[in-house]
């Protein structure tokens, strides 16, 4: 039934939107939905982990670990995520040991989905390690003397006290970071990983019908891009304190 | 600046009309004239364009072209030298409009839109296709055997959806050719989605490919163009006879074997529709 419709579509007004009668591209670009979101939701969490506990060393006393920090963030902040990419794929990923896959045969450590969380979520970790840098130096230090005189140590002081104020702070920020990764997954497309882009550019190259899935492509991403933000600013109003910070 | 302007779209426009002035002239008269035949070849596509170790050019087209120089000779009535213009897949059809080279064959699928930029010369004289490069240890025998399996592909490439929906295989698309044959190397996939040619000259250059093969039936086979500028009827003629001469006396065939190059059916196909004619 709807499948007629824009089969008639593309007869009537020449609009070819595969996606909805031909079965390989529909398939093709759910698919792709589905890696995407996975991927992005992988990148989130790793990311903001990388972020809290980079922003944590930072702090550390002893100096190896904040150069150690500061070398990761230069390195990740400094170089384009694409060429970070291919870094990580070919150059890292290739002398990788190969495992068993138990069908008999091997395949490499990591495959390219692997590498392509590990790559982006590296990326965005190294911003979000600044991003609560900025959040841990905004919290008074009133506050963290108020905690040690109240007997709590360095680590339970952070974790208590100074993380929730800072994450609290951070989220604006926090939100932009994550909505830039997010569209940023595109770039999977350079290792193969069957994303919403690598779908896309799949059932144009077969079918033709590139305006129509560029539009596609653009709407998607306006609606799950849409959705992390509803979804964020619904945590950002969740964690307010009232009165703090206003 | 005005002035500047002016007279550098001046100095485009007398090119352009040079440029017309060179397709103005019979393509065959400038070769006796000069007794040179200036081909646009490749060096890139071994076994069919290479260089070897001394640098010298060779290959199966280069021996085309040796051969369609001895028929210019003869038909001219004097010596014709060759002289070789190595071209690209990015600049062959260009130098061809430009007159840089007065005939071009160079690994080139002939399509409709390039007929419409050069004179294609039929019937073609070779055709490639879709094989799967892929270790021999992998002992895949058929197109289905590739069910369930990731394999490498080329972004862009049209039959990537035609050869998943048929044989239900997943495929991994890469930027490039080099890429994508890295990855086969590295054992992301089960094997390369690839040229046939290309694929032949991989395995032609040794190293890691000599434990890879080329197993498959070939599929999607789509024929090769040499190519000339339009209106040069008697060039382009002489051209297709001597192809249809190949075809008949199976010279494509013959140098398949010389050059390593496993026997196409599309070659076995023409040879036969030839020789009933």
């Amino acid at each position: 039934m709807v499948a007629e419709w824009f089969r008639q579509l593309k007869e009537s007004a020449n609009v070819n939107l595969t996606i909805f009668y031909d079965r390989f591209d529909g398939l093709t670009y759910l698919n792709g939905l589905a890696t995407t979101v996975k991927l992005s939701a992988a990148c989130l969490v790793l990311s903001v982990v990388f972020g809290i506990g980079g922003a944590w060393l930072q702090r550390s006393g002893w100096a190896p670990l904040r150069w150690l920090v500061n070398g990761y963030v230069a390195f990740f902040r400094n170089t384009p995520p694409l060429a970070q990419l291919y870094f990580f794929y070919f150059g890292v990923g290739s002398i990788m040991p190969l495992i068993p896959d138990g069908a008999g045969g091997t395949h490499r450590l990591f495959d390219n989905f692997q590498w392509a969380v590990i790559s982006m979520s590296l990326f965005a970790g190294a911003f979000n390690v600044e991003i609560f840098r900025a959040g841990i130096e905004a919290v008074p230090k009133a506050t963290t003397d108020a905690a040690e005189a109240l007997g709590y140590s360095r680590f339970k002081a952070y974790i208590h006290i100074v993380l929730p104020l800072a994450f609290r702070i951070s989220l604006p920020a926090l939100n932009n970071n994550l909505v830039t990764m997010v569209k940023g997954t595109t770039i999977a497309y350079a290792i193969g990983v069957p994303e919403l882009l690598t779908a896309s550019a799949t059932i144009w190259n077969a079918s033709t019908n590139i305006p129509e899935m560029m539009n596609v492509l653009m709407i998607t991403f306006l609606a799950l891009v849409g959705i992390l933000v509803v979804v964020m600013h619904r945590i950002e109003r969740a964690l307010h304190i009232p009165g703090y910070n206003r | 600046m005005q002035k500047l302007l002016r007279s550098a779209a001046l100095a485009i426009a007398m090119a352009a009309l040079g440029g017309a002035a060179v397709q103005a002239e019979e393509t065959l008269d400038k070769i006796k004239q000069s007794g040179k035949f200036v081909v646009g070849i490749k060096v890139d596509y071994r076994p069919f364009g290479y260089r070897n170790e001394k640098g010298e050019m060779l290959g199966l087209e280069h021996d085309l072209v040796a051969d369609i120089a001895e028929r210019l000779s003869a038909k001219l009535g004097k010596k014709i030298e060759v002289e070789k213009v190595v071209v690209t897949a990015q600049n062959r059809m260009q130098f061809l409009q430009q007159g840089r080279i007065d005939f071009m064959i160079a690994t080139m699928n002939d399509t409709p839109e390039r007929r419409k930029i050069v004179d294609i010369i039929e019937p073609n004289y070779y055709a490639s296709g879709v094989n799967l490069l892929t270790r021999k240890s992998n002992g895949i025998k058929t197109w289905e055997d590739l069910k369930g399996k990731t394999v490498c592909t080329l972004q862009g490439a049209w039959y990537n959806k035609m050869l998943t929906e048929k044989y239900g295989f997943t495929a991994q698309p890469y930027a490039g050719p080099n890429e994508a044959a890295q990855a086969t190397l590295d054992n992301r996939c089960i094997g390369f989605l690839d040229d046939d040619a290309h694929a032949a000259s991989l395995l032609l250059g040794g190293g890691p490919w000599s434990e890879f093969e080329v197993p498959l039936e070939t599929q999607a086979e789509a024929p090769w163009g040499m190519a000339i500028r339009f209106q040069n009827p008697e060039l382009k003629d002489m051209l297709s006879k001597a192809t249809a001469e190949w075809h008949r006396k199976g010279t494509i065939a013959a140098l398949e074997k010389k050059w390593g190059i496993k026997s196409t059916k599309w070659v076995q196909t023409m040879q036969e529709k030839h020789k009933s004619q």
